[in-house]
């Protein structure tokens, strides 16, 4: 009696909260642009028409451009930082630390009023650079926060036994620290990249008119008139997560 | 190279990230909010200096927003947190492989764009949304409801936005207690109600204080709520920050609020901290 109570909570409680999802998925399977719940004709019309229209494909290369070139400047400094931060000898650890989490608690919006200027100082306004700096400066301290979790689980002493064995500081790294850090950086990588890729309050500020990404295409849609091919962009950038995902997966099969 | 700038060559890149993207920008913002608003033209009258964006945030319409801001932040993390945690009891119960799959649907909206899910909601709560429908052709009633565009929305919606990381947090603190601690105090003649009263509940005080003053200070920035779903009286001030930047184009007003909205997430963030670290040095002496 009692496991079937909670059964029927725990069931409730998922219908929930995946309701909203549901309903949006359900209107990108709908034959008519009137953003109805299909009830009988599910159709892929909707699927076509986005990778018809050269506007939704062109936003879904750059949407990929910007998570990829993000992911990875994020990783290449949040990385070393994580490594310094739970072996070297650094003075102001702290405020290091709180200044790296400033992303977090800072709302989307006041960053990217704020760096807007600097970019157009810099004239690279309007350019995907200045979404991918700004983005990996939005996943850094949530890379930095994984990998140094990782980093504290690893043992100082096998470190210690490489350079005592006569590596230098950067082959100890290279042969050491990173191979035992790869898991770590590969989930950090994926989280970054599902969150850039759907991060829109910073790149609505970001992004120029013409170099528009699949968030804030869905952005601009959902403020006039929403089609459901905004659901559909969402739903092609959750498949680029699990493909990669998938394909992370089966090389540490085979290797 | 010596032995000594080692260290300096991991931490600069990240840091100099940091201080390009979050430092110089939020410097920058105070010189701005200094500055005198645009009449007409422009974003800003260079080369002026006054107080009066301050002031202007401080009328009578700029404290609503502010305490509208605040207590809306206060209300969602309140049941953000309530929620999450019966969530968290309850997975805590399951099968293995049940509450894998519990945690993957918890995760999932985090893999989605939230303007999906606001979207959602958009369409399930509308006057001619789903749950509206519903009513009216089973002549449950004859008017739709005003589901949307109230201030009961924008918090349903922000409480979505929120949950995931709540309810994953909570679990992984209900995890980390001993089992041994409760089946202890079973042994002693406890009741289950005793034994979450007086045991869970006590052990998850640092992790529920950890994921309030989280979800206050990511709540105090909510916007696509108040914006896509709340009603114009539920403004909070990222809405107002938005609004003076892109649609008004007074960007001076548009940098006081953002430095006024930093200055709140920072309080809200040492404060309590603060308290409680003096309060356990008081007990402690």
């Amino acid at each position: 009696m009692k496991k079937i109570s909670i059964t029927i909570f725990l069931l409730s409680a998922f219908a929930f909260i995946l309701s909203p999802i549901a309903t949006s998925l359900s209107i990108a399977f709908s034959p008519d642009s009137f953003l109805t719940i299909p009830t009988n004709n599910w159709t892929f019309k909707w699927f076509y028409e986005f990778f018809k229209q050269s506007r939704w494909t062109e936003a879904l290369i750059r949407s990929l451009i910007m998570a990829i070139g993000s992911t990875f400047l994020s990783l290449a400094t949040g990385t070393p930082l994580a490594y310094a931060m739970t072996r070297l000898n650094i003075p102001f650890k702290n405020i290091i630390h709180g200044t790296i989490l400033l992303p977090l608690i800072i709302p989307p919006i006041i960053i990217g009023m704020g760096a807007l200027p600097l970019f157009y100082m810099t004239r690279l306004n309007g350019t995907l650079i200045q979404v991918v700096v700004m983005h990996s400066c939005l996943l850094l301290p949530i890379i930095y926060l994984i990998i140094k979790n990782k980093m504290q689980s690893i043992n100082p002493d096998l470190e210690k036994i490489a350079m005592g064995l006569g590596a230098g500081i950067f082959e100890t790294l290279w042969l050491i620290t990173l191979p035992l850090l790869f898991p770590a950086i590969v989930i950090s990588g994926i989280c970054g990249f599902a969150i850039s890729i759907n991060e829109t309050m910073l790149a609505i500020f970001m992004v120029g008119p013409t170099n528009e990404t699949i968030a804030t295409l869905t952005w601009s849609e959902l403020k006039q008139a929403p089609t459901p091919l905004i659901v559909v962009g969402s739903i092609i950038n959750f498949g680029a997560i699990l493909i990669g995902v998938v394909a992370i997966k089966i090389a540490s099969i085979k290797s | 190279m010596n032995k000594k700038s080692i260290p300096y060559i991991f931490i600069i890149p990240a840091l100099s990230l940091i201080t390009l993207t979050i430092i110089t920008p939020l410097i920058l913002m105070i010189r701005v909010s200094l500055l005198k608003p645009p009449e007409g033209k422009g974003f800003y009258i260079p080369d002026t200096f006054s107080f009066q964006n301050y002031q202007s945030v401080f009328d009578s319409y700029g404290i609503s927003i502010l305490l509208n801001t605040i207590f809306f932040a206060l209300e969602v993390s309140f049941f953000s947190i309530l929620l999450s945690f019966g969530f968290a009891i309850l997975i805590k119960k399951l099968s293995n492989l049940w509450r894998i799959i519990c945690l993957i649907c918890l995760l999932l909206p985090k893999f989605i764009n939230p303007l999906i899910i606001v979207f959602g909601l958009q369409r399930l709560l509308g006057n001619h949304g789903i749950i509206n429908d519903s009513l009216i052709n089973t002549h449950l009633i004859n008017e739709p409801l005003d589901l949307i565009r109230t201030h009961f929305s924008a918090l349903i919606g922000e409480i979505y936005l929120t949950i995931p990381f709540t309810s994953l947090f909570l679990f992984s603190q209900l995890n980390s207690i001993d089992k041994e601690i409760h089946n202890a105090a079973i042994g002693l003649g406890a009741s289950n109600y005793q034994v979450f009263r007086k045991i869970t509940l006590p052990l998850c005080y640092p992790g529920i204080f950890i994921i309030w003053q989280l979800c206050i200070t990511w709540n105090l920035g909510s916007f696509l709520g108040p914006l896509f779903l709340g009603n114009p009286s539920d403004t909070t001030i990222s809405c107002e920050v938005y609004h003076q930047a892109f649609e008004i184009g007074n960007w001076p007003k548009a940098a006081a609020w953002s430095i006024l909205m930093t200055a709140i997430i920072i309080a809200f963030l040492l404060i309590p901290r603060l308290t409680i670290s003096y309060m356990f040095k008081e007990n402690s002496k």
